[in-house]
């Protein structure tokens, strides 16, 4: 989650939903192990600390979609099924 | 819950279909703009804390700009102003808190490595870093024997050079090692805060080195930190000055752990000083104190928008006299033994009005003033109780 650079040098540009969004919640909570708050706390602490870069948060799943595509190095995840051949997909299966 | 999550990646095939300009990159996307305003309402009885005026006081302000840009794919560009009005706890006006060259030179899964060049952060303490960010620090008046106010513009950051180190481990966890190396101005204003209005000369720090490591065990809600400071500064007397040509050195050690749970939060942090001054009464006078602190803290989420806060604090200014009957003798009876020492229990609760707006309420019930300014001139005369109040309300928009 630390890392900023793919390994091309690329810088990682990092797409999210608003904290409040259940699949945010999920992602944050299954995938990162870490509370929404928490993920907040640390962006706005690279924010305004100027350490670092905090994601950019869109409004939809259909935003973050067009925004990762638009964007070189970007990165981001969604709930729904994506059928999309310029994006490189990886599947996270909970049990 | 049994809920499928699917990562999107871009990867370098997608690099053919964005089309992307270098000054695009520059001022486009890589360019971006924060800021803060809050702005409260305090009311302090029984000491000088905001005012030397009884009654309800606006100097409760905090506005902020930032900026930061991708300069090339290792290299940023990050600078922060902010405005403050705190009455008597610092100088009101504007300061630049940071202002850096951030250079990414180590970055794979496992290790990361920057290096900063210009006006840098304090990130050293657990919350050195967001003392400044009224919305993410935990409380309107941080506790004071760690984030001691009259000492903000010293302890917020600093000139020089700093490096940061991760590691990450899926089995032991993450690491995170600081080394910073500067000065801070001393403005005359800050001179002021800390010497009184009767320093004519000149106030300078001579240097600031502090280290600090972080770890958080692999998947765990703890996180455990220790910090070194060693600094030295200097006062040169004016050709008619109240006090004389000085040499002071300050170390500062503190050791503190952090919990973080989906309802329940946990902090707290223990720390030592050494303060040594050479001088500024006269000549020869020579003095050391060994000064000792801890807060214990937690943080209950009500719900999504509902955060309270309970905290306790002590602090001594010296061990050899932690009720300062040794400071009351020394000075003939002037200055009150509870100015060697100050405890603070704090509650407080938090609104998030919208994602980007909150309000916060909080009441301090204080024993003791040590930790008030001008930090050499106590005044017995404006803070003659020994038990003081602050009650606070701060409204916080940030974008």
């Amino acid at each position: 989650m630390r890392q900023t650079l793919w390994p091309n040098d690329q810088v990682i540009v990092v797409y999210v939903l608003p904290s409040k969004n259940k699949t945010h919640r999920e992602f944050s909570k299954k995938a990162l192990h870490m509370f929404p708050y928490q993920l907040d706390r640390i962006w706005n602490k690279l924010t305004y600390s100027g350490v670092g870069s905090a994601p950019i948060v869109v409004n939809s799943q259909k935003e973050l979609i067009e925004a990762v595509q638009h964007t070189r190095g970007a990165i981001g995840y969604s709930e729904d099924k994506i059928n999309n051949n310029q994006l490189n997909i990886i599947t996270i299966k909970n049990e | 819950m049994n809920h499928k999550i699917t990562v999107i990646l871009i990867v370098f095939i997608t690099l053919a279909f964005i089309p992307t300009s270098k000054s695009e990159t520059l001022l486009g996307k890589n360019w971006r703009w924060h800021g803060f305003a809050a702005q409260g309402v305090i009311d302090v009885n029984g000491s000088n804390f905001v005012t030397d005026d009884k009654g309800v006081s606006t100097k409760l302000s905090e506005f902020g700009v930032n900026t930061s840009v991708q300069l090339t794919s290792n290299l940023r560009f990050a600078a922060q102003a902010v405005y403050l009005n705190g009455g008597n706890r610092y100088f009101e006006g504007a300061r630049v808190d940071y202002l850096l060259l951030d250079w990414t030179f180590l970055n794979t899964s496992k290790w990361q490595g920057n290096f900063y060049l210009g006006r840098f952060k304090n990130v050293h303490w657990l919350y050195s870093s967001v003392r400044n960010i009224p919305f993410v620090r935990p409380s309107i008046i941080l506790p004071q024997s760690v984030y001691f106010d009259g000492f903000r513009d010293i302890a917020v950051g600093a000139d020089g050079s700093a490096l940061k180190i991760s590691y990450n481990d899926d089995d032991i966890g993450d690491f995170d090692f600081n080394f910073s190396y500067g000065t801070s101005p001393i403005s005359k204003k800050q001179q002021q805060i800390i010497l009184s209005e009767f320093a004519q000369g000149k106030a300078k720090q001579d240097f600031d080195a502090q280290a600090s490591l972080y770890w958080r065990p692999a998947l765990s809600q703890w996180r455990f930190g220790l910090s070194l400071l060693d600094s030295d500064f200097s006062y040169r007397q004016a050709d008619v000055d109240f006090f004389t040509s000085a040499k002071f050195a300050f170390q500062f050690y503190t050791l503190n752990a952090l919990y973080e749970g989906e309802q329940w939060e946990f902090s707290g942090e223990i720390y030592q000083e050494r303060f040594v001054t050479k001088g500024l009464v006269y000549p020869q006078f020579l003095q050391e104190s060994i000064g000792q602190g801890m807060y214990l803290q937690s943080r209950y989420k009500w719900d999504e928008n509902i955060t309270l806060l309970m905290r306790y604090e002590k602090f001594y200014s010296d061990k050899e006299d932690k009720k300062g009957n040794k400071l009351a003798l020394n000075s003939g009876g002037r200055t009150p033994s509870y100015f060697a020492f100050q405890n603070d229990l704090t509650i407080g609760a938090s609104y998030d009005v919208t994602k980007n707006m909150q309000v916060r309420l909080e009441q301090h019930w204080v024993e003791g003033t040590s930790r008030l300014t001008p930090v050499t001139l106590p005044n017995p005369l404006l803070n003659d109780h020994k038990n003081w109040q602050i009650t606070a309300v701060q409204l916080m928009y940030w974008f």
